[in-house]
């Protein structure tokens, strides 16, 4: 026997993490030492009592993925939807603005409309999100 | 689950394909919630830390590397959300005024029902002992005993080094059999 086990070691040993040679030589330990037997043999006692428990949430019934999957189906259904109304928001005032029958008085109305519309819907998707970060009943189901 | 479907439903999760992260969600649900339950005191957090933990670990898979486990890596996700909730919301609810009305305390094993009692009353004992240990020993004994992970993966799970972990779970052992052998004497003595 070489080296003393350390309480590392036993650990080791009771977890089946130690190559074969080191666990033969702390086999050899263990017939000698009733002192280690002890240890090991409370330790091991512990690990199955624990094993044989279940602390397992009584009332918890399985729901994530519903919540999950809509969380997520959710963003992508807004990014989505952003991208597409951009695109075709860029594409109907690129060819109001180059409609050279159109007066600049008109274009002018409606761009500063449009600006405000955007300004309004800006000023309330930013309320609403910051609303849905502080909400504690965000995920209640209604 | 099994490693290739693992990785099958994580290559198709990557290409965007939602519907594919339902079964990886369904699989760790169980142990995702033991988990956050023992590590936050009460189911109401355990069930936001462990969405929020699977929308983090969604999100982060393009950084996933295929050769490893989802496991662990997932694991690691869930532990991190759960700290931070216990640091920001203040949520460290004591978990010795925990209603064990929200605790099944039952044993894993079959046994007749004298047996059944003995184990119910161990567990119980434990469920007490775990109450009382460090935040660091209990996620350990729970991540190494409940789920069963090698020291590789608890390693990467608590992002300390390997060589850790052994003393770690001695600590944490040594921690747990202290109070229960106090409780035993408490209880004697009444």
């Amino acid at each position: 026997m070489k080296k003393a086990i350390s309480n590392e070691d036993l650990m080791r040993y009771l977890d089946d993490e130690m190559p074969a040679d080191e666990r033969k030589e702390l086999e050899e330990h263990l017939r000698h030492s009733t002192e280690l037997q002890r240890k090991l043999t409370i330790y091991q006692a512990l690990r199955t009592d624990l094993r044989n428990s279940n602390f397992y949430p009584a009332n918890y019934r399985r729901s994530a993925w519903d919540q999950v999957g809509a969380k997520l189906t959710k963003r992508i259904g807004w990014v989505l939807l952003i991208v597409g109304w951009i695109i075709l928001t860029a594409y109907g005032a690129y060819f109001f603005l180059a409609d050279p029958e159109e007066s600049s008085w008109e274009k002018w109305g409606a761009g500063l409309l449009w600006v405000g519309v955007l300004a309004l819907l800006i000023s309330v998707i930013r309320e609403r999100y910051k609303e849905s970060k502080t909400d504690p009943y965000k995920d209640v189901l209604r | 689950m099994k490693v290739d479907l693992e990785r099958e439903l994580i290559h198709k999760c990557k290409a965007g394909q939602t519907r594919f992260y339902e079964p990886l969600v369904r699989a760790y649900e169980p142990s995702g919630i033991r988990l956050a339950f023992v590590l936050l005191g009460n189911i109401n957090d355990a069930q936001d830390a462990l969405q929020e933990a699977f929308i983090k670990a969604y999100r982060s898979l393009s950084q996933f590397d295929l050769e490893r486990s989802f496991g662990p890596w997932f694991f690691q996700i869930l532990r991190n959300q759960c700290r931070d909730m216990l640091r920001d919301r203040k949520s460290h609810v004591s978990l010795e005024e925990l209603n064990q009305e929200d605790l099944k305390i039952t044993a894993n094993i079959e046994a007749g029902p004298e047996r059944d009692y003995e184990c119910n009353a161990t567990a119980e004992q434990l469920w007490k002992g775990l109450r009382r240990i460090g935040e660091e020993h209990r996620e350990i004994l729970i991540l190494k005993e409940l789920e069963g992970f090698r020291y590789a993966e608890l390693a990467s799970i608590l992002n300390i080094p390997k060589g850790t972990v052994a003393s770690r779970l001695y600590h944490a052992r040594r921690a747990l059999r202290e109070i229960l052998l106090g409780l035993r004497v408490k209880t004697e003595h009444e």
